[in-house]
């Protein structure tokens, strides 16, 4: 459906351009063609443009890739010649086919080296016109995805619903266990305190975002008591590496939250989180017991995940790899892996 | 009045076991920790009051609502953190929402509500004939009569029709929607203005303080109920 909004798209913008020459056709000169002629004269011209206008822009996005600017432009002047030529070729053979040259000419290959002739110059400059036009559309599009990522990090962080369901279990402990009350209020207290923060850029070490996801751990625990339990398993020497700020939490939060009806009745979620440098990478695991995704369905498809791949993406580029994925049979549950390269915090701010 | 609260965390279960435990009415409360175990509690036991938690791990609350039985289905009120849940709550006929966390005079109101509402029911309810009326205001169904006190009031057609419907529903949440397609007989959601329009009116006749109003109630981005 999107891809035949996007031909009629085309198929129009050309026919308006088609219909601006046109009238000027018709108003120029001393005896002007009938309209039916100088409309199949016109359309003939532009139309061969909107059946190139799809290959213009797939190669100006595999252009676009190449990085510098210098060899974009190169790629470009052969693909420019190319298209110049081929689809005034293309409007010369519609044109014979349609018998409408003045002088008619007596063969296709006369009519089609006459429009290569007459048209291919002009064509290099409207092959010039749609890369620069696709270009504008990418960098405009790329701007409000830019935006948009960078919205969702900053309200993503904590769930509204995880605020309010902390303050219900805080509300059932004052009165029972005042003490675990208070302790609850200062875990969150640190969480939000982070949150609202403007200190720290995007990334913190892992020292701090373990400490972070402590408290978090700590509340999830006070709320769900023996039903879950929660290990960290961190190698020694990790505590230094820049990590992005919450991008552990919504993997946990999603782990509790799949995790909590573990197959067998057991009733205990068990939720694994583990930090391990390999070689100039970090990785980092979220392991569940819960009953894995189902097939087809979309555990990708959470909020909180969905911000994390915009972030690491924002961040890394193709330099992060991120998988959630049903842990290798018999372990049961799901897995979560995110690796980043491997930068200590300290240096990168030196 | 029998209750159940549904809720997969035992803080949460205790907080409103605490609350309720206060209140007369009630004389027993059984808890459930997951969806699974409400479902099988809503089919052993005939509860009357049913407090719902909605995110749980293995069934959310409205599929529990689902499985209640259909003829001696339960008063449902759903508690939750989400706000924009407790709107979909009324979708599937919830009697009312509590959004935590909560203070004890919200639910100790909610659950007078649903005694009364339950009372209703058991003498017949819609079939028997809507709630009689509200504060000083009571409905001659028969003659389309609407008094306060033993003074007849003069509603217009579609006044009287908007207040037989929603007293219909004895006391539970009418969206504006419903009440557009019962009343007006539209098939979409075109002008919502005139059923706002038409309980103000309602509101200037039958409330003592229509700024204020005690028995039209309004629910939130949601609807309207009657509250005695």
């Amino acid at each position: 459906m999107r891809h035949m909004q996007r031909i009629l798209m085309v198929l129009g913008a050309w026919t308006a351009v088609a219909l601006l020459f046109s009238v000027q056709m018709r108003f120029q000169g001393e005896s002007p063609r009938s309209w039916a002629w100088i409309a199949g004269w016109q359309l003939a011209g532009w139309w061969s443009w909107a059946a190139f206008t799809p290959l213009v822009t797939a190669f100006s996005a595999r252009a676009a890739r190449l990085g510098s600017s210098l060899r974009i432009v190169a790629a470009h002047v052969p693909a420019a010649l190319a298209t110049a030529v081929l689809c005034a070729a293309a409007e010369g053979a519609v044109k014979w086919a349609l018998g409408i040259y003045r002088t008619t000419p007596l063969s296709l290959g006369a009519g089609v080296s006459y429009a290569v002739a007459t048209y291919w110059t002009f064509n290099v400059l409207i092959y010039a016109m749609v890369v620069g036009l696709y270009h504008a559309v990418r960098a405009a599009r790329l701007e409000s995805q830019l935006m948009q990522a960078r919205l969702d990090a900053l309200t993503g962080q904590l769930q509204p619903h995880f605020l309010f369901n902390t303050l219900h279990t805080i509300s059932a402990f004052v009165l029972e266990d005042p003490k675990q009350a208070n302790r609850m209020i200062t875990r969150l207290s640190e969480l939000l305190r982070h949150s609202f923060s403007r200190e720290h850029g995007p990334l913190v070490t892992l020292e701090e975002e373990l400490q972070l996801l402590d408290h978090y751990v700590a509340i999830q625990e006070a709320r769900f008591g023996d039903r879950l339990k929660v290990t960290f398993r961190v190698d020694a020497g990790t505590g230094a590496a820049a990590v992005p700020t919450f991008l552990l939490q919504p993997l946990v939060e999603n782990a509790i939250r799949h995790g909590a009806d573990p197959p067998g009745g057991s009733g205990i979620a068990e939720v694994e989180i583990a930090a391990v440098r390999v070689g100039d990478r970090l990785r980092l695991e979220v392991r569940d017991n819960g009953p894995g995704i189902p097939a087809g369905a979309g555990r990708n498809g959470g909020v909180g995940i969905a911000n994390t791949r915009a972030r690491l993406a924002q961040l890394y580029g193709a330099g992060h790899s991120f998988a959630l994925v049903n842990a290798p049979a018999g372990k049961g549950g799901a897995v979560a892996t995110v690796e980043i390269p491997y930068v200590d915090h300290a240096y990168r701010h030196r | 009045m029998h209750t159940v609260i549904v809720d997969d965390e035992a803080p949460a279960r205790r907080r409103l076991r605490g609350v309720l435990q206060q209140i007369p009415s009630i004389t027993r409360i059984d808890e459930c920790a997951s969806g699974r175990e409400a479902v099988e509690a809503l089919r052993r036991g005939t509860p009357d009051l049913v407090f719902l938690d909605i995110q749980m791990p293995d069934l959310d609350g409205f599929e529990v609502a689902a499985a209640a039985s259909e003829e001696q289905a339960p008063a449902i009120v759903f508690v939750t953190a989400y706000d924009q849940h407790a709107l979909r709550a009324f979708e599937v006929h919830a009697f009312d929402y509590l959004l935590k966390p909560f203070d004890d005079e919200r639910v100790v109101a909610t659950v007078e509500r649903a005694a009364q509402f339950l009372e209703w029911i058991r003498r017949g309810g819609a079939a028997a004939g809507a709630l009689r009326g509200f504060g000083d205001v009571s409905v001659d169904f028969a003659t389309h009569q609407v008094y306060r006190g033993d003074r007849a009031v003069d509603l217009r057609p579609k006044e009287y029709a908007l207040l037989a419907a929603l007293l219909r529903r004895g006391g539970r949440v009418a969206s504006r929607l419903e009440l557009l397609r019962e009343v007006w007989g539209y098939a979409e959601d075109v002008m919502s203005r005139t059923v706002d329009t038409h309980v103000a009116m309602l509101r200037r006749k039958l409330e003592r303080d229509p700024a204020h109003p005690r028995h039209i109630v309004t629910v939130r981005t949601f609807g309207y109920r009657i509250e005695r």
